[in-house]
């Protein structure tokens, strides 16, 4: 049982971040809302604002953002790349001891190198469009 | 540096085998088609698109054949990363079955709405061979890196119609709750690696299922055990749909495009079935008495919850995706008949009958899903995500072939026999009788006679009133009115089959 307690006592920290995880935000939601300003909503307050004019159009448009796509690919392959580096470490210790490593990372890589020809020609790449 | 040379023995001794490879050569296969579809989409011309879902379909087929091949064999592999049974093979099937209806549901229903049936195909397969990975894993990594792999490309295909809001939503819905459940789940192995690694002895990997059940036996009431039990079963039961995880079903199934909400319903739902088996049997084993109260709490409140929910329901996918969650009740209920009788009477006995009949069951609940799925996805309608009941008003005189699959899809998912799926209604109970489960037996019968009403109400729209004059009939081409009609027939043919193999022996 003592050692039970005292493994659990190393957890200690953890339970310290998140009861001020959880105090911080709703003290501060808290004193926001004693000490803040109020003011009655209505409609033409509630609006969003468009220069003074009553406001035209669809609450939620559909917009081009250019480079999001761009941006995903980026994140994806940046992962992918991580996974390499170990392999990049280690891979002449394995190759010496013959363990045959080269095999799948040459399946990761083809898979790797297929996906952003794929992208490549299907032009995901080409913002200017 | 040194760190890697001095685990190399470890490594040398982990090396996969040629057997290891050749045994998950279905899962190779479909994951190399996967490729395979991106592949074609790049080189062949705009009149060869047709080979992307055929060369798809011939080989799940395969694959398919190889896992049925597979038959017995049996053992661990890749140094205790997967353990394969007699039982993976069945799974495997599954999958693959559940993969394959959703292409030829899915083909022309994506291709109508503009979206792009290679990169479809392409996650499907990856979604499928995922999962039959996870039906296999026996490693607290496997299992989780298959499931997310496959909860990834769910949430892509929820969200493939891109211009349509409704499907957006829907992914993003299940974006929330899948993120939500995969972090339970993780959290609740971190926890019970934690207690196995407090208790094994150096050298055991507490991160392997069978270590994680050794830990267990003798540590089974820690508290960390405990809470890490109920955090994995938490995020299994997100992924299953069941009570009370099951906010997100009926807005994700309703918004996803009708071939998506088919899979998730099937495929998704059978990787929760699977994931809760693997998880009950092997590291979670010892607590068995513990886990029986809560998997049956469970069963019995998706049973109602799903039944009583889906009695208000107008809309046609939202209703199914609601009696969904019953139908997870039924497979809980299974299971929790299954871990109770293993806690009575060891590994053996009629614990044994128990996975087959869930399977079972399953296949019963694909098939019917995928008749009543097939027919509203071959209806034209404004917007995929609003299928109301009325629209479906004199479906019989506006197209007979896809009324009767509807119908005998509905027949199926209801329990009315001779369907399959009123034999394995039948067989769960009779688990639940075998496991002395008087409780929830009586929900069982109770929801089943609940789900009556409002199955029946969308039969009796499609088949008994009369759409209003003047409505042209639709153009349907024959294969998505053979699918749903076929399926509807198999379910009929496959119960008049078991009626008569049961009353043989």
């Amino acid at each position: 049982m003592a050692a039970e307690n005292q493994s659990l006592a190393t957890y200690l920290p953890v339970l310290v971040q998140v009861v001020l995880g959880l105090s911080i935000p709703a003290a501060i939601l808290l004193v926001s809302h004693i000490f803040g300003q109020r003011a009655k909503g209505n409609y033409i307050k509630d609006k969003a604002y468009e220069c003074g004019l009553p406001s035209e159009g669809k609450v939620h448009p559909r917009f081009a953002v250019k480079f999001h796509v761009t941006a995903m690919l980026f994140i994806l392959f940046d992962i992918e790349v991580v996974f390499l580096v170990p392999w990049a470490l280690v891979y002449r210790e394995f190759l010496a001891a013959s363990i045959a490593i080269t095999g799948a990372t040459a399946v990761f890589l083809g898979i790797l190198v297929f996906g952003l020809v794929y992208e490549l020609r299907r032009g995901a790449l080409e913002w200017e469009k | 540096m040194t760190h890697a040379l001095a685990a190399l023995d470890a490594f040398k001794s982990a090396a996969p085998q040629a057997g290891d490879w050749a045994s998950i050569l279905p899962e190779i296969l479909v994951a190399g088609l996967g490729v395979f579809a991106l592949l074609q989409a790049l080189t062949l011309p705009a009149s060869g698109r047709w080979l992307i879902p055929a060369v798809a379909r011939v080989g799940l087929l395969l694959a398919g054949f190889l896992a049925y091949q597979a038959g017995e064999s049996e053992g661990a592999r890749f140094g205790g990363l997967l353990q394969q049974d007699a039982s993976t093979h069945l799974w495997r099937q599954l999958f693959l079955l559940c993969a394959l209806l959703t292409s030829l549901v899915g083909g022309r229903f994506f291709r109508q709405r503009g979206a792009d049936e290679a990169e479809f195909h392409h996650i499907l397969l990856l979604v499928t061979a995922s999962l039959m990975m996870l039906a296999q894993s026996s490693h607290v990594v496997t299992f989780f890196v298959a499931l997310e792999t496959a909860t990834v490309g769910l949430y892509v295909l929820c969200g493939f119609l891109r211009r349509s809001a409704a499907s957006l939503e829907a992914g993003v819905r299940y974006l929330v709750a899948g993120g939500l459940s995969s972090a339970l789940l993780l959290m609740g192995f971190v926890l019970l690696h934690g207690v196995a690694g407090m208790h094994l002895p150096k050298g055991a990997d507490p991160l392997q299922f069978a270590s994680i059940a050794a830990a267990l036996l003798g540590h089974g009431g820690e508290p960390l055990a405990l809470v890490g039990a109920a955090l994995v079963l938490a995020g299994l039961g997100f992924k299953l749909g069941a009570f009370p995880f099951h906010g997100w079903v009926p807005d994700v199934y309703q918004g996803a495009p009708t071939p998506t909400t088919a899979l998730l319903a099937t495929a998704s739902k059978s990787a929760g079935v699977v994931g809760l088996v693997l998880v009950v049997s092997g590291p979670l084993a010892p607590l068995a008495a513990k886990l029986s109260p809560v998997l049956a709490v469970l069963a019995g409140g998706s049973l109602l919850a799903g039944n009583l929910a889906a009695l208000g329901s107008s809309d046609t996918k939202r209703a199914l995706a609601l009696s969904g969650v019953s139908h997870a009740g039924f497979l809980l209920a299974g299971i929790a008949g299954l871990v109770t009788l293993r806690s009575q009477e060891g590994v053996f006995g009629a614990a044994d009958i128990a996975l087959p009949i869930v399977l079972a069951y399953l296949l019963a609940y694909v098939l019917g899903t995928f008749a009543t799925m097939g027919a509203l996805a071959a209806l034209p309608a404004e917007s995929d995500e609003r299928r109301p009941l009325v629209a479906l008003r004199g479906l019989i005189r506006r197209s007979p072939s896809l009324a009767a699959g509807l119908t005998l899809g509905i027949g199926s998912l209801a329990g009315i026999p001779p369907s399959i799926g009123f034999f394995a209604k039948v067989l769960i109970l009779w688990v639940l009788v075998s496991a002395e489960a008087w409780t929830l037996l009586a929900l069982a019968v109770v929801s089943v006679a609940v789900s009556i009403h409002y199955y029946f109400s969308i039969i009796r729209e499609a088949t008994v009133r009369t759409a209003p004059d003047g409505e042209v009939p639709p153009r349907i081409p024959l294969l998505d009115r053979a699918l749903p009609l076929g399926l509807g027939i198999l379910t009929v043919l496959l119960g008049l089959g078991s009626l008569i193999k049961a009353a043989l022996g």
